[in-house]
């Protein structure tokens, strides 16, 4: 029966890692030209397709999918870390207000030294202290203010809102820095290539290792304050060091693809549906499922071309991916509300 | 004691509604012309001949002016009455969507260049956000349980926020600046068309607000005393949160969602009268949002004239972190 | 407490570390390879960009770029969005025969560029530069950011150059000095006049320092001006006091606008009713004007101007005779 019961979770993430690679395929083959499956194989081969045609795949869709699956392992990592911290299921990056604080920092180091703009490499730097201090701060709050499930996730909306009037006055006072602004609250993958792949590596790196490492200690902060003291763990400790790792993890990801919200909410959710409390289970799991939403939500993104039915606005826009994510994460949000708040009642 | 308190109400509640007059008639002078005592004494009383003092006093400062007031007194009650209905010193009413609601409507008519009559667009707004307002309120009726209405707003906010940002994607330069400057908050600009679009939900839902003090003071002592005394407990709250989203909508929808007001004034009233019974607080709560908002409008009209920034970041930033700092002291003493 | 801090600092030197390492990848990638006799360009980011032979295909990000290569006498390769192309002093019809990059103003579709095998796309500053690094070595962005008329004239000077059309870029110039000198010289007395954008409570002008309002300036008195001094830098509109409009009270407004429907008010009508707009000269007397967004607002190149130049002069002095 154990046996049986292990490999329940073994067939899902064989599940994920098919269909991750399954969407990756079709990430390569379709979008504004469409080749077929050969011409994929003859450009991975290193045989002259067409120059365009690979420049394309390899310069472009190849980087593109690569970011969105790590980036999307990093926000469900981040979020399922958040969440087994706080033990509440609504905390996500974006709703605590991490990204805010990082889209604020980014956009402080571009308006004191313009030169930024150019080189993206020293912004995430700027975005990870920015996030960093915010996770503190929003944890440091809500504990002082006690009563952690409610508290937490309406002091991240307060200072997230704090924050984004302070992004909106400099933006209103430097109209300069607009582009730059937006770029980081929209959330989007488009023209991410080769060296934002470099930037976002050692961040998932180092963030992802970590963050299995320390399912076991997740698992121990679950057993409640006392017990964990008795296993040898400080508890003080651990949280700190979880939730820095969760301020990285959301840091790297944003200061590469913007504020793709929600991510961190979905994936975890289902995680625990499928294999439980288990933070050795459900870390793997919730990484999986949400490289899976993010790059899915981007093949969509790249696919989808809207007609607005708006006189005045004869433009057939792409939404970015941040918004697919947003359409498919924001009614998500409600319904585990709906499940763990009004049922419940936390 | 119960009379001590009220005097103490009145203590405060006197020198601010005087700092407040006073304000109003420096607000009434400042700018540009600037006018002192005598000459702007003389326009108030049409005896002076200069047209351009005229238009500037009684058609744009004055209703400014009074938009401010207006707003404030609005916003503070909001918040005030949220924040006892629910226990919740953390509940603002930009948490019941309404706010949201609004701003996806003006995020719509301005990127994509709707030909809407301007004196149309206020309604359109308030429209958005009574349903937004309107389906949080519906859909919590069972969760009334500790606030979780506010998270439920939360979430539809962010859902909410999240089409407002997939707008701004599609939009150009000079549309997400116009965008902006609404998104911030602004009474720039506003005459006496938006005082009257303000004025019959001021005079409904004001007096509803200060009377709802006895309700709130039941609320108080919890759901099943308030039960125990006959009352329910599930209608007020709905009465209450239906007072709120009121007094919420018709100001976003004219000056933009602007923040804060609601959520300081009940934490600065409660410190100024060191009681929380709401009899006593409402009034000054309501002057104190009337007395921030035009403090603050003025400010930010004449510093940097002729720019003009939007009061919304003004008391979004020192608000907030006002509010940060007494979460904080307040923790540290418990 | 000691513990706490230590973490912390665990915490940043993590951060700090990761960050770190991301910045050796990516140093050989800005490097252009050009050995030959070769066309070099500088952009107003300061970007040089070289290029081995003329650039031919040339795809637009934003209007200047259409605009411009009008005025020498060439077609864009590809275009974004609505903009000017498909209006009638541009490309008119012809617009639908050339390509158009998807995607959003903020957000061009990089892989429609990459498709469009073009050779140089020129963005706008503040808005694309976000793209440079997607687009590599392989295609040259120019960012091109003009505050006044004067850099618009710049532009075509420095892109008349690079595409070897220098005759043509002179000419164009030539041409839309002398016109606009001839037209300064026939404004015997100057009004005052408004650019602006928006609703009557939430809008926005053009002040002295953005493209359109300097060339304005010469030719009607343009008051509007902010006292930051950073004019250099701010994209060159700003919300301003009622009050001060009120006071240098304008003769004439030019609203970019959408066209409201027929049986609706007009714009006039509709600032008429506002009790302080009412009492603008310019309304009182019915000089309010809509003007076409794409042409008054995006344009920005010396084809655009010369439009405004012409419909402006009309509109400000109607009975002058030329």
């Amino acid at each position: 029966m154990r046996h049986l019961f292990l490999s329940k979770e073994w067939r899902l993430y064989v599940i994920l890692v098919i269909s991750i690679l399954a969407i990756g395929i079709a990430t390569m083959l379709f979008g504004k030209t469409s080749i077929s499956l050969s011409e994929l194989l003859l450009i991975f081969k290193g045989d002259e397709a067409s120059p365009i045609v690979e420049q394309i795949v390899m310069q472009l869709r190849l980087p593109r999918y690569i970011i969105a699956v790590l980036a999307g392992s990093m926000l469900g990592l981040a979020g399922v870390i958040l969440q087994s911290i706080t033990k509440n299921p609504l905390v996500e990056p974006s709703i605590i207000g991490v990204t805010s604080g990082c889209v604020l920092a980014a956009i402080l180091a571009i308006t004191i030294a313009p030169s930024f703009l150019t080189t993206s490499s020293v912004l995430p730097v700027f975005a990870c202290v920015g996030g960093l201090i915010v996770t503190l701060l929003v944890f440091y709050m809500s504990n002082k203010a006690g009563n952690g499930g409610v508290h937490i996730a309406l002091i991240g909306v307060l200072i997230s809102s704090i924050l984004q009037a302070a992004t909106s006055f400099i933006l209103l006072t430097r109209q300069e820095a607009m582009g730059s602004v937006l770029l980081w609250i929209i959330g989007s993958l488009n023209g991410r290539v080769w060296i934002h792949v470099y930037i976002i590596l050692p961040f998932a790196f180092i963030g992802i290792t970590l963050g299995l490492l320390s399912a076991s200690l997740t698992n121990g902060l679950r057993l409640g304050d006392t017990q964990a003291s008795l296993l040898g763990l400080s508890v003080t400790k651990t949280r700190l060091l979880l939730l820095g790792l969760s301020a990285v993890l959301t840091a790297g990801a944003v200061s590469v693809v913007g504020a793709i919200g929600f991510i961190g909410l979905i994936g975890p959710h289902l995680a625990k549906r499928f294999v439980g409390e288990d933070a050795r289970k459900s870390f793997p799991l919730s990484i999986l499922i949400s490289a899976l939403i993010l790059s899915g939500s981007d093949f969509v993104a790249q696919n989808l071309i809207v007609a607005l039915p708006i006189p005045s606005f004869n433009q057939e826009p792409q939404l970015p991916a941040g918004a697919i994510t947003a359409l498919l994460g924001a009614p998500f949000f409600l319904y585990v509300l709906h499940k763990h708040v009004v049922k419940r009642g936390i | 004691m119960v009379n001590k308190r009220i005097y103490k109400s009145i203590y405060v509640g006197t020198p601010l509604f005087l700092l407040i007059i006073y304000i109003f008639i420096l607000s009434l002078q400042l700018g540009e012309p600037r006018l002192d005592l005598v000459t702007l004494g003389q326009v108030l009383t049409n005896q002076f001949e200069l047209e351009i003092h005229r238009i500037s006093v009684w058609e744009i400062r004055m209703p400014r002016s009074i938009m401010a007031i207006m707003a404030g007194v609005m916003l503070a009650l909001a918040g005030h009455v949220l924040q006892e209905t629910f226990q919740n010193d953390l509940a603002t009413p930009e948490l019941i969507s309404v706010t949201a609601g609004s701003s996806f409507v003006m995020a719509f008519i301005t990127v994509f260049g709707l030909p809407v009559l301007f004196i149309v667009q206020p309604f359109l707004a308030l429209t958005g956000g009574l349903i937004a307002g309107g389906f949080v309120i519906g859909s919590a009726k069972n969760s009334f349980k500790r606030g979780s209405i506010i998270l439920l707003g939360t979430a539809v906010s962010a859902f909410l926020n999240a089409l407002i940002i997939i707008i701004i994607a599609l939009g150009k330069e000079n549309q997400i600046g116009l965008l902006f400057f609404y998104l911030a908050g602004s009474l720039s600009a506003r005459n006496w068309s938006h005082v009257f679009n303000l004025l019959p939900w001021f005079i409904i839902f004001v007096p509803l607000a200060l009377g709802s003090a006895r309700s709130l003071n039941v609320l108080r002592l919890g759901d099943e005393a308030a039960v125990g005394r006959g009352a329910s407990v599930i209608k007020m709250k709905i009465l209450l949160l239906v007072i709120s989203a009121g007094l919420t909508a018709v100001v976003v929808a004219n000056c933009g969602p602007i923040g804060f007001i609601s959520l300081i004034t009940p934490h600065l009233t409660k410190r100024l009268l060191r009681t929380t019974n709401s009899a006593l607080g409402l009034p000054i709560t309501a002057l104190l949002g009337g007395f921030l908002l035009l403090t603050g409008d003025l400010l930010m009209r004449t510093l940097l004239y002729p720019i003009e920034l939007p009061v919304g970041l003004l008391t979004t930033i020192i608000g907030g972190s006002l509010f940060l700092t007494l979460l904080y002291r307040r923790s540290v003493r418990t | 407490m000691m513990n706490r801090n230590l973490f912390f600092c665990l915490c940043i030197a993590i951060v700090l570390s990761a960050c770190s390492n991301s910045t050796t990848n990516n140093a050989e990638f800005d490097r252009a390879d050009g050995e030959d006799e070769t066309v070099k360009l500088i952009d107003d980011m300061g970007t040089e960009l070289v290029f081995n032979s003329t650039p031919e295909r040339i795809g637009c990000l934003t209007e200047i770029c259409v605009d411009t290569l009008k005025q020498l006498g060439l077609t864009p390769a590809a275009v974004a969005g609505d903009g000017i192309t498909s209006e009638p002093e541009f490309f008119g019809n012809e617009a639908t025969s050339i390509p158009t990059i998807g995607g959003s103003f903020f957000e061009p579709n990089v892989e429609d560029i990459f498709l469009q095998e073009l050779d140089l796309v020129i963005g706008l500053g503040g808005v694309h530069e976000n793209i440079r690094e997607a687009l590599g070595d392989k295609i040259p962005l120019y960012i091109v950011s003009p505050e006044t008329y004067e850099d618009s004239i710049q532009f075509v000077m420095a892109l008349g150059q690079a595409l070897d059309k220098e005759a043509e870029a002179e000419q164009a110039v030539q041409s839309f000095k002398t016109h606009f000198e001839t037209q300064i010289n026939r404004v015997t007395e100057k009004r005052t006049a408004l650019i602006m954008y928006g609703s009557d409570t939430n809008f926005g002008i053009d002040t002295q320092t953005s493209v359109v309002g300097s060339m304005i300036k010469k030719i009607a008195n343009y008051p509007w001006k902010t006292d930051n001094g950073d004019g250099g830098h701010s994209s060159g509109s700003a919300q301003l006091s009622l009050e001060e409009i009120l006071k240098q009270d304008p003769d004439i407004l030019f609203v970019e606008t959408f066209r409201f429907g027929d049986d609706s008010p007009s714009l006039s009508e509709q600032l008429a009713s506002n009790p302080v707009w009412g009492e603008l000269k310019a309304v009182k007397t019915d000089d309010v004007h809509e003007v076409r967004t794409n042409i008054w607002a995006n344009g920005r190149g010396i084809g655009s101007l010369t439009i405004i130049l012409d419909e402006a002069m009309e509109l400000l002095y109607p009975d002058l005779e030329s």
